[in-house]
C-alpha cells in the first residue's frame, strides 16, 4: 500500500501530544493519570499539593517490552493514603487489582486476581476492599478484608440478580459498602 | 450532555466523494462529540467525515444468531435478543450480517479489525465473516482481516501501536477510494 511516508508523520503529530486526564481529590491529594508527548502509556501520579511536584505512583512502561500492561486507577481511600489500581493485558477487559502504599510507594501483598471488575472501593479506615465483579451466574459484590485470601472474600450481594444486571455506583467512601443502583448491563456492552 | 452541530444549507447539491462513515448506538449509549484524530486527519485530506447516530464498529458483532454462545455475550441476551427463542430468531435471521452474504455478490473493498485480546466480543465473528466474504465475492476488491493477537475492545494500545494501526487504516481507505495524502 502506498502513502505511509506521508500519513504517518502527520498522524504521529495528533497523537504524539501531552494528554492529562482530569484529576481527583483524596485527602488533599491529586490524583491523576498522564502521558507526555513521547510516552507509550498513561502513568499514575500524585500531587500532594497545589505547588507540590507531579510524584509518578505507577509507571507501566517497564512492565511489558512490547508496552502492552497497561495501569488504570480503580480507587483511592479517603485519606489519600492507599491506591487501588488496575493491571490490563492488551486490550482485555480483565485486570488484575492491585494495592499501593502511596507514600512508601510499596504494593500490599493483597492482589485481586485478573477478572472483569465493577467498581472497587476502598473503605476509609482501609480495612477492607468492596467489590463487584462478574461471576458465571451474573454480578456478585464481595469484600475483602486486608490481609486475607481473597478466594475466600465474603459475597455480601449480588444473589438472585443474573448476568443481565450490572450493579454500579458500588460502595460509598466512609461507609458501609451498599450498592446504590442495579442498571441493566452497561460496561460489558460491545462498543 | 447534547450538543447540536449548525449546518449550512445549501441549496446546490453536493458531490461527496471520498465519506468516512462510522458511527454507535446500543445499550442507550450514543458517540459524543470530541477530538478524533482519525477525523482530523482524514479531513485534511480532502475526506468527508460523517458520524450518524447508528452502530457500525471495529471489533465487529456480526453473527446474530450464535453470539450469545461466545465469552461474556450471554448478557445482552436483553439487549439484541437470542435465536432460541422462536419470535427472536427471525427478527434476527433477518437482519444478522453474516447470514446475508451472497455468493457471486460483487462486494466493495472492506477491512475488519479484531484480535484475540477482545474477551467481550469474540473476535470469530471478524474473522469468519472477512472468510466467508473472501470466499463469496464477484469483484476484485480485497476483503482484508487486521488482526493483532493483544488487541481487544478495552483499548489498552500504545500510542506508537496506535499510529501504527490508523497509519494502516489510513492507508488502505486512500488506496481504495484513489486519494493521495497531502
Amino acid at each position: 500500500l502506498p502513502g505511509r511516508d506521508r500519513i504517518q508523520p502527520r498522524l504521529t503529530e495528533l497523537i504524539k501530544i501531552d494528554t492529562v486526564n482530569v484529576p481527583f481529590v483524596r485527602g488533599g491529594r491529586s490524583f491523576f493519570s498522564k502521558r507526555e508527548a513521547d510516552q507509550d502509556l498513561f502513568v499514575l501520579y500524585v500531587r500532594k499539593g497545589p505547588d507540590a511536584p507531579d510524584e509518578v505512583l505507577v509507571d507501566p512502561h517497564g512492565l511489558s517490552p512490547d508496552h502492552r500492561v497497561s495501569v488504570n486507577f480503580e480507587d483511592v481511600s479517603a485519606d489519600g493514603r492507599l491506591l487501588a489500581y488496575g493491571v490490563r493485558n492488551g486490550g482485555e477487559d480483565e485486570v488484575t487489582v492491585r494495592l499501593m502504599d502511596v507514600d512508601s510507594r510499596r504494593d500490599l501483598p493483597d492482589t485481586l486476581p485478573r477478572a472483569r471488575y465493577f467498581g472497587v472501593a476502598l473503605t476509609a479506615d482501609k480495612s477492607a476492599v468492596y467489590y463487584a465483579r462478574l461471576a458465571r451466574e451474573g454480578p456478585r459484590m464481595f469484600r475483602h478484608a486486608m490481609g486475607a485470601d481473597p478466594a475466600r472474600d465474603e459475597e455480601v450481594f449480588g444473589e438472585g440478580y443474573g448476568p443481565e444486571k450490572i450493579p454500579h455506583d458500588l460502595p460509598l467512601r466512609g461507609r458501609r459498602g451498599q450498592v446504590r443502583r442495579v442498571g441493566p448491563t452497561g460496561r460489558s456492552r460491545p462498543q | 450532555v447534547w450538543a447540536r452541530l449548525a449546518v449550512p444549507v445549501r441549496s446546490e447539491p453536493v458531490v461527496i466523494e471520498q465519506t468516512l462513515l462510522t458511527g454507535y448506538g446500543g445499550f442507550n449509549q450514543s458517540q459524543l462529540p470530541g477530538f478524533s484524530a482519525r477525523a482530523a486527519f482524514w479531513i485534511e485530506n480532502g475526506g468527508v467525515f460523517a458520524l450518524p447516530s447508528l452502530r457500525v464498529c471495529a471489533y465487529p458483532l456480526l453473527d446474530m444468531l450464535r453470539y450469545h454462545r461466545f465469552l461474556v455475550a450471554g448478557y445482552w441476551v436483553p439487549e439484541y435478543g437470542s435465536a432460541e427463542d422462536a419470535a427472536q430468531f427471525s427478527v434476527l435471521r433477518a437482519y444478522s450480517p453474516y447470514h446475508h452474504v451472497k455468493p457471486g455478490e460483487r462486494y466493495p473493498a472492506v477491512l475488519f479489525i479484531t484480535g484475540d485480546g477482545d474477551t467481550r466480543v469474540a473476535p470469530l465473528h471478524a474473522r469468519k465473516m472477512a472468510a466467508l466474504l473472501q470466499a463469496s465475492t464477484g469483484s476484485d476488491r480485497p476483503v482484508l482481516l487486521h488482526y493483532d493477537t493483544k488487541a481487544g475492545h478495552s483499548g489498552g494500545l500504545p500510542a506508537s501501536k496506535v499510529i501504527e494501526d490508523l497509519t494502516n487504516e489510513m492507508r488502505f481507505l486512500f488506496w481504495q477510494l484513489g486519494m493521495s495524502p497531502g
